[in-house]
């Protein structure tokens, strides 16, 4: 027999004898995280704005519904007065009758009220194949940050079509709490095939909102390419000729550079969504002095997403693992620690990190996240979904 | 839906993992692409129509699945390059995770195999494990890829190639070192 029989003799038995590798989950511990991240999914598929309009009204249903009751409690414990009302009565005493079991039942509202409550995520994890993101930069009501969106829409559509539809339903941005739509009589078009972007400047574009709208107008366009990885972008005028962008002058191209960014938390007012904010940072600003950059807030609309209480400190495992101390105070069950978690996440993805450890804190698991585990960065930000946006 | 995912992981689950992990060759990943297997599973567990087998049926999403994954890593890896010159370290970013436990219980022959799998592109990777590490026949492995027998074949004769091929490499390499 050749040598060359032999070798694949024997690589072949080699294959057929590769040692079994067992999966350490239990079979009910794997049903648990399906189910629980399948459920994830969905709340996340539907209306991902929605989520704290519902939980708030949960609240608040919760409030008055135990107000009345302790009130009621209360008064009979005092005086067992009846009121005038005898069926009324009868069936205040029904209900107040047993205060603890009502406070119990308050204290597992609440418990279900936050597990719901920290399970609106701000960022996109997984490539779904049935999906894809068009990708966009909005200025929020002070224009002075981007946030960065990433619309899901079906994988058979047009990221181009969609752009165009997005200068139609600016309104719609604007009733998330997010400033003027910039490119209303801008269009972008992108061949990914051959990694080109272009911006046509329509007949209605005018230049007229000083240099902080050139700016936003610029980082807009350069946040709706950079994801796909886009290096240039064509600047085109409708009809031919250069196009004037404010304080830049007249340019023909914009270059798309990956971007370190520091993110915060936009909202806003209580009524509307929180978003993931890209903050500007200086070029040279490192990882872990961007990550403790984090804990400032910027005026009234940009919060830190790091919780009051907390300190984090990060620094470099390797080039592509952060490992992220919880150096103060702890962490809680709550939105501020899922906002936490996501924002360092979504920080650590622009500083081309893949997984961030966290450590130091006493919960295992938040939201989506098992906090044990070194956690992938996301793929993108601020996820909306197309439909429930025109609606 | 709980039936659901019992019945596929009381008949499949031991393989599906077997697949997943030599696919992705790392245990924890492993563990969370069966999760999304079976999100995927009782989700369109509905719109199954028995075409195929569950089987097949199971290791294509299983397929799709870590396919979602290597772009993923793909992209991450592309961004990685975008930003450092990896000319001189793009090697050391192949694989450092540790061999599992049960390869380094293994003889030498496993453990070269089992590293010089990361070469193999996706498609023979896919074909290898399956018709080899599985034991699944041409026919199977062509419906769960979506292929014919042929190209089947065609794959497995080139993945069996570049195995030897980076086997012999590395074999190379290390009598070098050892000088």
């Amino acid at each position: 027999m050749s040598n060359k029989k032999n070798a694949d003799k024997k690589l072949e038995h080699a294959l057929k004898n590769m040692p079994e590798i067992k999966d350490r989950q239990t079979k009910d511990d794997l049903y648990r995280k399906v189910s629980s991240r399948s459920e994830d999914d969905k709340t996340r598929k539907n209306k991902p704005w929605a989520i704290p309009v519902v939980a708030s009204a949960t609240v608040i249903l919760l409030l008055a519904l135990i107000i009345p009751m302790l009130f009621m409690n209360q008064q009979e414990l005092k005086n067992r007065e009846y009121s005038t009302d005898q069926a009324a009565q009868e069936n205040s005493n029904k209900d107040s009758g047993d205060a603890a079991r009502i406070l119990e039942d308050a204290g597992e509202e609440a418990q279900l009220y936050e597990q719901k409550i920290a399970s609106e995520s701000h960022l996109v994890l997984y490539d779904d194949p049935d999906t894809q993101l068009v990708h966009i930069g909005v200025p929020g009501k002070n224009a002075e940050h981007i946030v960065p969106l990433s619309i899901i829409i079906p994988n058979h559509g047009s990221i181009t079509d969609t752009w165009s539809s997005l200068r139609n339903l600016s309104s719609q941005l604007e009733s998330l709490g997010l400033g003027n739509y910039p490119l209303s009589n801008i269009a972008l078009s992108i061949n990914k095939e051959e990694g080109k972007g272009t911006a046509l400047f329509m007949s209605g574009y005018r230049n007229n909102g000083g240099s902080s709208a050139d700016q936003v107008l610029v980082k807009s366009i350069q946040s709706a390419f950079r994801p796909y990885g886009i290096k240039q972008v064509k600047l085109k005028k409708e009809g031919g000729g250069p196009v004037e962008v404010g304080h830049y002058g007249e340019l023909d191209q914009l270059q798309v550079e990956p971007e370190p960014a520091v993110y915060k938390l936009y909202q806003y007012s209580p009524n509307h969504p929180t978003f993931l904010i890209s903050t500007e940072t200086r070029p040279d600003l490192k990882i872990d002095e961007a990550i403790q950059a984090m804990h400032k807030s910027e005026g009234k609309l940009i919060s830190s997403p790091i919780p009051e209480n907390v300190r984090i400190q990060a620094k470099k495992i390797d080039e592509r693992t952060l490992e992220v101390n919880i150096n103060e105070g702890s962490l809680q069950q709550d939105q501020q620690t899922l906002n936490m978690v996501e924002a360092v996440l979504a920080t650590a993805g622009t500083y081309h990190m893949e997984k961030v450890q966290f450590t130091g804190n006493d919960i295992k698991r938040i939201g989506p996240y098992n906090l044990t585990r070194p956690l992938d960065v996301p793929i993108a930000v601020n996820p909306l979904d197309y439909i429930e946006l025109k609606k | 839906m709980r039936s659901v995912y019992e019945r596929f992981y009381d008949q499949y689950h031991t393989d599906l993992y077997r697949f997943v992990f030599y696919m992705v060759k790392d245990r924890e990943q492993a563990e969370d692409l069966v999760q999304d297997v079976y999100i995927r599973v009782i989700n369109s567990y509905s719109r199954f129509n028995g075409e195929s087998s569950e089987k097949t049926w199971l290791f294509s999403i299983a397929r799709h699945v870590t396919i979602d994954y290597f772009r993923k890593q793909k992209r991450k890896k592309k961004r990685l390059m975008d930003f450092f010159d990896w000319s001189n370290h793009g090697e050391q970013l192949q694989d450092e995770r540790p061999l599992p436990d049960e390869i380094i219980e293994q003889g030498e022959t496993i453990r070269e195999v089992y590293r010089c799998m990361e070469q193999l592109t996706v498609d023979q990777k896919s074909v290898i494990v399956l018709r080899y590490i599985q034991s699944m026949s041409i026919q199977e492995t062509a419906d769960i890829l979506g292929w014919s027998a042929s190209k089947v074949k065609t794959t497995q004769h080139r993945g069996m190639k570049a195995l030897q091929r980076q086997m012999e490499k590395q074999r190379e390499e290390e009598k070098h070192h050892e000088q």
